[in-house]
């Protein structure tokens, strides 16, 4: 016995830096696993604080360039409004599938592999796990964690993610992916063979997906590559969304979801 | 505690020419009296590398590489200064201008090493991983030496 503790003794530093060591690599690994990496994030209320102190300084900086961009999505909705032949009523709108929250982004990501997003709506505000969060122009990704107060976002750029989207122009839909590399591109993968398209088109939010509506234009087809062992286009699509600068986000809060995953638990027992 | 707030708050924007980013809270794990005990070190390598974490939503990436610089410190000590560091009479603000760069680049490229790995964690991004982590420590490197530098002028 006393062999085994003048042992641990003697090797503590050794063994304090292999237990210490392991830790990390441990949750390095959860890390790298979509919906597991939980323990050690910044939605805790001490870093929150922090970035959200950051967020409101640094804002004032932006505040112009923001008003614009701002001002630019206001147009374009009001343009869209008076196009349409409104022959809607309340009922309708009572109706819509999806409510819309504002909210901003505190902490913003682009430069790792795996990106996160921190916004400042959480549970109090009614933002659930698994909820889809939009830009003006195009998508931020999905809420993974959400605090009282504060929520994390999983960001489109990261490379544990995979979004439903399809060519505007027909059905044919594949999963978008990143790559890791560029903060502006983001990849198409897995469209048939037979989906026809041109380099230009608009990529938009697929019907399969339970969390974003559909038809959220998200980029335009940049370049694109056959595979011919596997039949499927691999599409290299570039953002609309300026990805390095997000200020303002939406969060899509659902309005039926559990009836749409009940029925989805039904088919799959 | 500063530096950590200076690292997450203002130096995680940088982003030099696209991906170079310089680390400098590694500095405090440099800075450390070289008389203090070793598991004190170890284990604020590893809770300096958490916060960091903390803050970036990166697992234990940071924890891991700032933890095996804490654990490794020793020897590249006595690599870098040779004989001094044996005799203890090291004192690192009266060493040469030569052996305190090669101390701080050998860290400070250990630790990005380790750090890109584990957070690309494929080996598919091995040419990306060794971009940056040369990249970025080249600024890492001369960032905290000058730091280091100017805090034992004053």
């Amino acid at each position: 016995m006393q062999q085994i503790i003048k042992f641990f003794l003697r090797f503590k530093i050794g063994i304090l830096f292999l237990v210490l060591f392991s830790i990390s690599l441990a949750l390095t690994i959860q890390s790298h696993s979509y919906h597991n990496n939980k323990w050690i994030s910044s939605t805790n209320s001490i870093t929150a604080f922090f970035l959200n102190i950051q967020h409101d300084l640094s804002s004032y900086f932006n505040l112009k360039q923001n008003n614009l961009k701002l001002q630019k999505e206001n147009n374009n909705l009001k343009e869209q409004l008076y196009n349409l032949n409104i022959t809607t009523n309340d009922s309708i709108i009572l109706d819509s599938l999806y409510t819309f929250k504002p909210c901003h982004v505190i902490s913003n990501s682009f430069k790792r592999v795996d990106n996160y997003v921190l916004i400042d709506l959480g549970q109090s505000d009614g933002v659930k796990e698994d909820y889809a969060v939009s830009l003006p122009n195009g998508i931020l990704g999905i809420v993974e964690k959400s605090e009282k107060n504060y929520s994390r976002v999983i960001s489109i750029l990261n490379t544990n993610l995979s979004v439903n989207a399809k060519l505007k122009n027909s059905n044919n839909f594949g999963s978008l992916q990143w790559d890791g590399a560029r903060p502006n591109t983001i990849f198409l993968e897995d469209l048939p063979r037979s989906a026809s398209f041109n380099i230009g088109d608009t990529i938009v939010t697929g019907n399969n997906s339970l969390i974003f509506p559909k038809d959220i234009p998200i980029g335009t087809i940049k370049n694109y590559e056959l595979d011919n062992n596997i039949g499927y286009y691999s599409i290299e699509v570039k953002l609309f969304a300026d990805m390095t600068s997000v200020n303002h986000a939406y969060v899509i809060i659902p309005k039926n979801i559990r009836e749409a995953k009940d029925l989805l638990r039904e088919k799959d027992e | 505690m500063v530096l950590i707030l200076i690292q997450v708050l203002i130096l995680d924007h940088i982003l030099f020419l696209g991906y170079i980013n310089p680390y400098l809270y590694i500095l405090f794990i440099l800075a450390l009296p070289i008389n203090l005990n070793r598991v004190y070190i170890i284990l604020l390598g590893f809770a300096l590398g958490l916060c960091i974490d903390l803050f970036n939503n990166t697992g234990g990436v940071h924890a891991a590489s700032t933890l095996f610089i804490a654990y490794f410190r020793p020897f590249i000590l006595r690599l870098s200064f040779g004989i001094s560091y044996d005799y203890n009479t090291l004192k690192l603000h009266k060493t040469d201008f030569k052996e305190q760069f090669l101390y701080v680049v050998i860290m400070v490229f250990i630790h990005h090493l380790l750090m890109f790995s584990l957070e690309y964690f494929s080996i598919n991004y091995t040419v990306e991983i060794l971009k940056n982590a040369l990249l970025s420590g080249i600024f890492s490197s001369i960032l905290i030496f000058t730091t280091l530098r100017l805090i034992y002028k004053a």
